[in-house]
């Protein structure tokens, strides 16, 4: 029996229009050929599968998770990957520059938006240095993308020189999620909301730990994955807005 | 503002950098080491289950499956413990992945 989640999700697909999503997640989509394509090459180099070594984690099932992805998993997954681009598509509609949107991101998944997105000459993106642009690059870039949006052009940004406040006010829009932001202490956090430009937009996926959060309501004392979410409700800088459906998102607006 | 960055153009996709990307990794390894009294200067020394232990030590919790969260200080070294585990187990194996990478592209 689906999850009453994946239910929702499902219906959430068939009830968007959402333009170039129809075979996003499915077990013939780029996606899936992607994450194949990387689960065989971290199974190559043989990474430590001892349960003292994975614990349980949701970074390191991932890709295997997203190969032949099951129709309901797919379509929680849609669900989470569509709310991304709908906070970007409303936050940057019309905004009235002639400037190209900055934008800082990360990609786990190539969804046709994103791949779109780094074409597009009025979007310059900004990708963090880290295994996923690795992945990217070696595995959708040069091998999966077909050319259809032409070459895809951005920029690679070291963790160090973001850390450093190189970056400091400088994006119109901030995506990240929980892999990147959650460590032990709020220093990429603060990297990151410190590279918004005032106006601009922060956008936070999987803020729950997975729904974890929402079970009952000693965890958001008891979960690092909340104190991160009430760093960023700490910013007097910063108006946001925690959605607690699916996965969560913190949506936060920089004001000063 | 200094502002380095690698820009990608012309359909050569290769902007992934190992090095940088091992020398943070390390220092928030080495970061974790020295939260948990090891040498953070050194942390070719330590294995993974070195970490696991050394976080499962500093940060003792019960495990009582009748009272999930213990008293106050289980609750809090449970919360240090799993964020401390979680990042170590993810730095270590980022690591390995991206030294591979740095040493055969």
């Amino acid at each position: 029996m689906a999850s009453a989640w994946a239910e929702r999700a499902k219906v959430a697909r068939i009830l968007s229009n959402v333009p170039n999503t129809e075979n996003l997640f499915t077990p013939t989509g780029e996606i899936s050929e992607y994450s194949k394509k990387i689960t065989d090459f971290r199974d190559f180099i043989g990474i430590d599968k001892r349960t003292i070594a994975v614990g349980v984690d949701n970074e390191y099932v991932v890709y295997d998770a997203q190969q032949n992805v099951a129709d309901d998993y797919g379509s929680i997954l849609w669900l989470n990957t569509v709310q991304n681009m709908m906070w970007q598509d409303l936050a940057t509609a019309n905004r009235g520059s002639d400037s190209p949107l900055r934008i800082l991101s990360f990609i786990t998944t190539p969804a046709d938006f994103y791949i779109k997105q780094l074409a597009d000459p009025d979007c310059d993106v900004h990708l963090l240095n880290n295994l996923e642009l690795h992945y990217f690059e070696k595995f959708y870039a040069s091998d999966i993308y077909d050319g259809r949006y032409g070459d895809l052009n951005y920029s690679a940004v070291d963790m160090q020189d973001l850390l450093n406040g190189d970056f400091e006010n400088y994006f119109d829009f901030v995506r990240t999620n929980d892999y990147i932001t959650v460590k032990p202490t709020f220093d990429v956090l603060k990297a990151q909301l410190n590279s918004v430009k005032v106006g601009g937009l922060f956008v936070f996926s999987n803020a729950s730990d997975s729904g974890e959060i929402y079970v009952d309501a000693t965890k958001i004392f008891m979960s690092h994955h909340a104190d991160i979410c009430r760093y960023i409700n700490s910013r007097s800088d910063f108006t946001s807005y925690h959605i607690p459906y699916d996965l969560g998102v913190i949506v936060a607006k920089r004001v000063a | 503002m200094k502002m380095t960055k690698r820009t990608v153009s012309g359909g050569e996709y290769s902007s992934y950098d190992p090095a940088n990307e091992i020398a943070q990794i390390e220092v928030e390894i080495a970061s974790i080491l020295y939260i948990i009294g090891l040498d953070g200067s050194n942390i070719d020394n330590y294995e993974i289950d070195d970490v696991i232990n050394g976080i499962r030590e500093s940060f003792k919790y019960s495990n009582d499956r009748f009272n999930s969260w213990g008293y106050a200080h289980d609750a809090i070294n449970r919360k240090y413990s799993n964020a401390l585990c979680t990042s170590a187990r993810r730095l270590y194996r980022w690591r390995k992945i991206a030294r591979y990478v740095d040493q055969n592209g």
